[in-house]
């Protein structure tokens, strides 16, 4: 029953300290939510968005930064941070797919909309493509059920889907995305 | 008798299933029901912690009148009751619900009871079974979540969690702990860190019992492991602090297992702090004292009485020195001064400590002559907190978290000027807010209750003291007075801080209605508790509207019944050292006392000059090691006696199970002693005593001392009606094949001398008596069968009978005219600004703050845990003159020691303010001078290594300790599969 070194957790103490890490924008939008909210910590939904706008994600270190500033344990705001599905906290592609999966798409051929995405960009829930462009993700019911199947991306609500279509739309996208550059 | 009275008024008439009941209207629906012991199932709410509705499984159908048929479904813990009510549990639609609502639950909890560490005392098994679902109908996949490591104290396997939030409601919003949250959403809800490591909470072992299933199990209990229907268990008293929690310990094959909280209504309610659930470990440790020393053993079965009179013979008529303990029983304690005489006893306190104890005396004798001292229950019903020079999260962490719950009544009473009844907890707490009753507190160091301050001075003992006596000049002053004093130099000398506290305190006092002091000894401060004495006296007098509570905590178990054994005769470790020295005394009996007053240079004086050391003791100690004679003595799971707590309340704790022998009680080796040294001589000679014969348990032994002397108190003791609990359960496995590797007739159970419980599962139901060894009632196998044992919810235990307290009348003819001598007050540190000296003071250690538990091999690894750095708090100004950075290391030197900790920065500490964590220095409670010079990149990886070696040398301890205990259960053929439990 030896007792091995290696297993030990080691001697890692992270502390982050927010004026180090936070840009001196995202530290000002984050005070003007706090200066408009009755507690510090009720900006913290508010901090997790304008982070995840400049950086497209929420990291453990930007995680620990918005606690640090907010003066709030990081483990309640990780419960906001988790609680939202528009928060993320992995890294994502820059354009998140999130596919309406609840009944009413079920029965209007969701099915078929996710095998085309699937095969399409190769990928499944939860994953990103090679190319950092697209990510899938699930969705329960974006309201949108008389005109099922729906999926919504960045700020876009897309609907009446069919496997054709939503190819179009994702080909759009990434050419969209070429042309900027 | 006055609780009872009014909730007598309060009750009202509500029908269930047609039968009328009377049910407190003060409280919910679900606990009116659980009142009646009738069977309701129930998962989120709990008796402290209130109702929030999230779990729906206490549905039950609420009729309009007699004539309504049909009902509608409410669930009972969010209904609030009225006269006349007519609910329903047996109709068959609430039947239905519940049992669907459970099996909606099943749909994701794993078919693991075999091997889960709850299994047989599981609250979720009970209600199970209680709803009727007893077929799985979901056959799908099972949602399934990665498990954190949360420390050494508590296991954690989320797919066994039925989302009932109990956990994050004890954790974040009772206990105000930070580091535990809840994530996710829907059917993907993970309660725990937001990442793997040690929860910080002094509570966090709570959450075993809160949990209703297996998702946070006592993860020493894991390894160790037995099921609750297999333990062998007593009722006891905490020994790791003064508040005198009541615990119940298991045993199973002759060693300890594990404590879990025993039911007190006016002391701990439904919860312990952790180390008193895991202090316990050190009745296990490697450090245990088995064997005598220095006697020759004549029978080869055990130590006999002859034996010890044998090696004492030369010692026959002889004087000796008896230095009682603050954690030995009251018994052994009293025991003891009566056999070496009250001139030659001493406490184990030096002069400080002596000057500390006689104010101690003063302000119980002055303040708790007729009154008591407030019960935790009372409070947490306190409405104003004065607390001064404590860290009590570290010291008493059960009366900080009163302290927490009293905090609330100020959102509480705003709830309730809105309707909303104390029970409605998540809307409480939203109608709170951050508001808070008020609470004020100084003391040398940050504590955790600082948060819930309105506002905290961080200041020297000394300084305490003047602010504590300005505030007497202040109140006692009338307003033209007042506005004089404020322009004198004496007022303007205090920092505009201080000023604004005197004031704030002044004024919120005027306005509580149950307002209440709270300080104590751990500073050994006498000059502190004096100014609260000042301060009491003041108050008396004062017209304030409401009469002023005081709580005083000292530190150890034990410490007022030794108190209370303190007189003007008693001597200091100083004059022990003196009459050793001068061969006044033959020689010593250490009882249970580990001597930290004395330095090494002072013990090996000590050692040198005595003739004989007799030491009774549990565990190795520094004083052990250097003794003639060793006695083994019992530990507190091993023997019987009474612990006086903070309010003088005298309680038993009861044997648990015979311990292996020669191992025996304190008192029990006192009277060997006693007989062996035939003290005629000693001061007791003129009293015409009985010739002293074996005392064989503790009614012969009180029969003793209440026969001979007039000090002892009288204690009424339930058990003389003698209803012979059992200690075992009804289904204990394998009693009579337990020891058939040895012999296959089944051996006698053992007796218990005292006459109280039985080691057998046959005696008396265990609530049959004030003092259950364990709780159980039919178809509850977990802790929450407690419901079955009050009068009414979270009230008084059915068999209750009050508690006998100690006299505080100290008052002595001679001490009138002793005052507290000037000499030893000025040995309390004084002005640091003008020392121009760094002064450092302890924060306090849950596992290293009081000497037994620190044994225990998980809280050294909690002490040396990796996980933070030792840190020094020094003040900003300082840090800046010396041109240091926060985050530095630097090398702390003091007292022959030196160690090296992280440098941080608080503003609020004066200059020469230091406080920190650190483990070498925690016991210099009263300041340490300290020296800091910086230190090398290299030295502090090196420290860091030296660090991590040691952590490691800790676990391997704790590995073999493990290894040991499992050894020791190989000699029963009955076993489970060496391993333990996958949660360990």
């Amino acid at each position: 029953m030896e007792y091995n070194v290696n297993t030990m957790p080691p001697i890692n103490i992270v502390t982050i300290d927010y004026k180090q890490y936070l840009s001196v924008s995202e530290i000002s939008s984050i005070e003007h939510e706090v200066s408009i909210m009755e507690t510090r910590e009720a900006a913290g939904i508010e901090a997790l968005r304008i982070v995840q706008e400049q950086r497209g994600w929420v990291s453990d270190e930007s995680l620990y930064a918005i606690a640090d500033l907010l003066n709030m344990p990081e483990a309640e705001l990780e419960g906001v941070a988790t609680f939202y599905n528009l928060i993320y906290r992995q890294e994502v592609g820059q354009f998140v797919i999130h596919l309406c999966d609840s009944i009413a798409c079920h029965l209007t051929g969701y099915q078929q909309i996710y095998q085309a995405i699937n095969t399409h960009l190769g990928i499944g829930y939860g994953q990103t493509t090679g190319d950092k462009k697209f990510t899938f993700l699930s969705n329960v019911c974006l309201g949108g059920c008389d005109k099922a199947p729906t999926m919504i991306i960045g700020k876009q609500h897309y609907q009446q889907l069919t496997p054709e279509n939503v190819i179009d739309i994702l080909n759009d996208l990434a050419s969209q995305e070429s042309e900027h550059d | 008798m006055d609780d009872k009275n009014i909730s007598a008024a309060q009750k009202v008439t509500v029908y269930i299933d047609n039968i009328a009941y009377q049910v407190s209207k003060e409280n919910n629906l679900l606990a009116g029901v659980l009142s009646q012991k009738l069977n309701l199932p129930y998962f989120c709410w709990h008796p402290s912690m209130g109702s929030v509705g999230a779990c729906r499984q206490c549905a039950v159908t609420q009729y309009q009148d007699e004539n309504d048929t049909r009902g509608r479904l409410v669930m009972a813990c969010m209904t609030s009751v009225s006269d006349g009510m007519r609910i329903s549990l047996q109709d068959k639609d609430s039947a239905k619900f519940r049992e669907q609502v459970i099996g909606a639950m099943m749909t994701n909890h794993p078919h693991d009871c075999p091997v889960c560490a709850e299994g047989g005392e599981c609250h979720l098994q009970d209600m199970t079974v209680m709803t009727g679902h007893s077929v799985r109908d979901y056959q799908g996949t099972k949602r399934t979540f990665n498990n954190q490591y949360l420390g050494e104290l508590v296991g954690h396997e989320m797919n066994r969690c039925i989302t009932c939030y109990r956990c994050t409601r004890f954790y974040n919003d009772y206990a105000g702990g930070k580091d535990f949250g809840v994530y996710g959403s829907k059917n993907q809800v993970y309660f725990g860190r937001q990442k793997d490591g040690t929860l910080a909470s002094e509570f966090s072992g709570n959450l075993v019992e809160v949990c209703p299933t297996g998702v946070f199990t006592n993860k020493v209990f894991s390894a160790h492991y037995t099921r609750k229907w297999d333990l062998q268990s007593a009722p006891s008293v905490c020994a790791h602090c003064s508040v005198g929690c009541n615990t119940s310990i298991g045993e199973r094959y002759g060693s300890v297992r594990r404590v879990m909280n025993r039911y007190n209504y006016d002391l701990n309610g439904y919860f312990l702090c952790d180390r008193g659930r895991y202090g316990i470990g050190f009745v296990n440790s490697a450090q245990r004292i088995k064997k005598a020393q220095g006697i020759n053993q004549t029978s080869p079965e055990k130590l006999t009485r002859l034996d010890v009179s044998r090696a004492l013979a030369h010692f026959r008529d002889k004087r000796f020195i008896g230095i009682g303990s603050a954690r030995a029983s009251l018994e052994a304690n009293f025991y003891l001064k009566q056999i070496v005489g009250e001139d030659n006893f001493s406490a184990g306190y030096n002069r400080q400590q002596m000057a500390v104890a006689k104010e101690y005396q003063q302000l119980l004798s002055d303040n708790f002559i007729d009154d008591k001292m407030l019960s935790l229950r009372e409070i947490e019903q306190c409405d104003f907190i004065l607390l001064v020079g404590e860290d009590l999260t570290k010291t008493s962490p059960r009366i900080a978290l009163a302290l927490r719950q009293a905090c609330r009544n100020s959102g509480i009473e705003k709830a309730a000027s809105m309707g909303v009844a104390s029970w409605q907890d998540s809307a409480v707490r939203t109608i709170s807010g951050k508001r808070n009753s008020p609470f004020f507190a100084m003391q040398p160091m940050a504590t955790k209750l600082d948060e819930l301050t309105e506002q905290c001075l961080l200041l020297a003992p000394d300084d305490i003291e003047q602010v504590m006596l300005a505030l007497t000049t202040v109140l006692c002053l009338t307003d033209n007075e007042k506005s004089n004093y404020f322009h004198q130099e004496e007022w303007q000398a205090f920092t505009f801080e201080q000023q604004s506290f005197i004031n704030k305190v002044i004024s919120a006092l005027a306005t509580a209605k149950k307002p209440l002091i709270v300080t104590g000894d751990s500073l050994l401060s006498a000059k502190i508790l004096l100014a609260t004495n000042k301060l009491m006296a003041c108050l008396k007098n004062q017209a304030t509207p409401s009469k002023v509570n005081l709580v005083v905590l000292p530190s150890a178990s034990n410490s007022i019944g030794l108190l209370s054994l303190i007189d003007e005769k008693s001597i200091s470790s100083e004059q022990v050292l003196a009459k050793v020295s001068t061969k006044t005394v033959a020689g010593l009996i250490c009882l249970e006392q580990e001597l930290t007053v004395y330095t090494n240079e002072q013990l090996t004086l000590l050692r040198e000059h005595a003739e004989v050391i007799i030491v009774l003791d549990h565990s190795e100690s520094r004083v052990s090691q250097l003794a003639d004679i060793v006695l083994p003595a019992a530990a507190i799971s091993e023997g019987n006696g009474h612990f006086v707590n903070y309010q003088g309340r005298i309680q038993r704790f009861s044997q648990v199970h015979a311990a292996a022998l020669p191992i025996l009680d304190s008192w029990k080796w006192l009277s060997y002693i006693e007989k062996a040294l035939d003290f005629s001589i000693s001061n007791q000679a003129t009293l015409q005593r009985k010739k002293a014969k074996p005392k064989e348990n503790l009614a012969e032994l009180h029969d003793y001392f209440s026969e001979n002397f007039t000090l002892w108190p009288t204690l009424k003791d339930e058990q003389l009606e003698q209803k012979f609990v059992a200690r075992m359960t009804k289904r204990a496995s394998g009693r009579t094949s337990q020891s058939a590797n040895f012999s296959v007739h089944e051996a006698k159970v053992v007796e218990d001398k005292d006459q109280h419980y039985r080691f057998s599962m046959e005696g008396n139901k265990p609530n049959a008596v004030k003092n259950m060894p364990f709780t159980w009632a039919p178809g509850w196998n977990s802790n929450q069968s407690i419901n079955h044992h009050q009068v009414e919810i979270q009230g008084q235990l059915s068999h209750y009978s009050d508690d006998v307290y100690v006299s505080f009348n100290f008052t002595r003819e001679s001490d009138k005219n002793v005052a507290v001598n000037d000499d030893t007050l000025a040995a309390v540190i004084t002005d640091l600004t003008a020392k121009k000296t760094l002064t450092y003071f302890p924060q306090g250690c849950l596992f290293q703050g009081e000497w037994q538990s620190a044994l225990t091999a998980e809280f050294q690894l909690l002490a040396h845990s990796l996980e933070k750095n030792p840190t020094l708090y020094l003040s900003t100004e300082f840090v800046e003159s010396q041109g240091w950075e926060p985050g530095q290391w630097l090398n702390v030197s003091a007292d022959n020691k030196s160690c090296f900790a992280q440098l941080k920065c608080n503003n609020e500490l004066p200059q020469y303010l230091v406080y920190g964590n650190i483990n070498d220095f925690v016991d210099h409670k009263s300041g340490l001078s300290i020296k800091l010079t910086e230190v090398s990149e290299a030295d502090v990886i090196q420290y860091q290594k030296n660090r991590q070696t040691h952590y490691q040398h800790l676990k391997v301890i704790q590995q073999n300790t493990l290894k040991q205990l499992k050894i020791s259960d190989q000699h029963i053929p009955i076993r489970f599969v060496a391993g333990g439990l996958d949660d360990a």
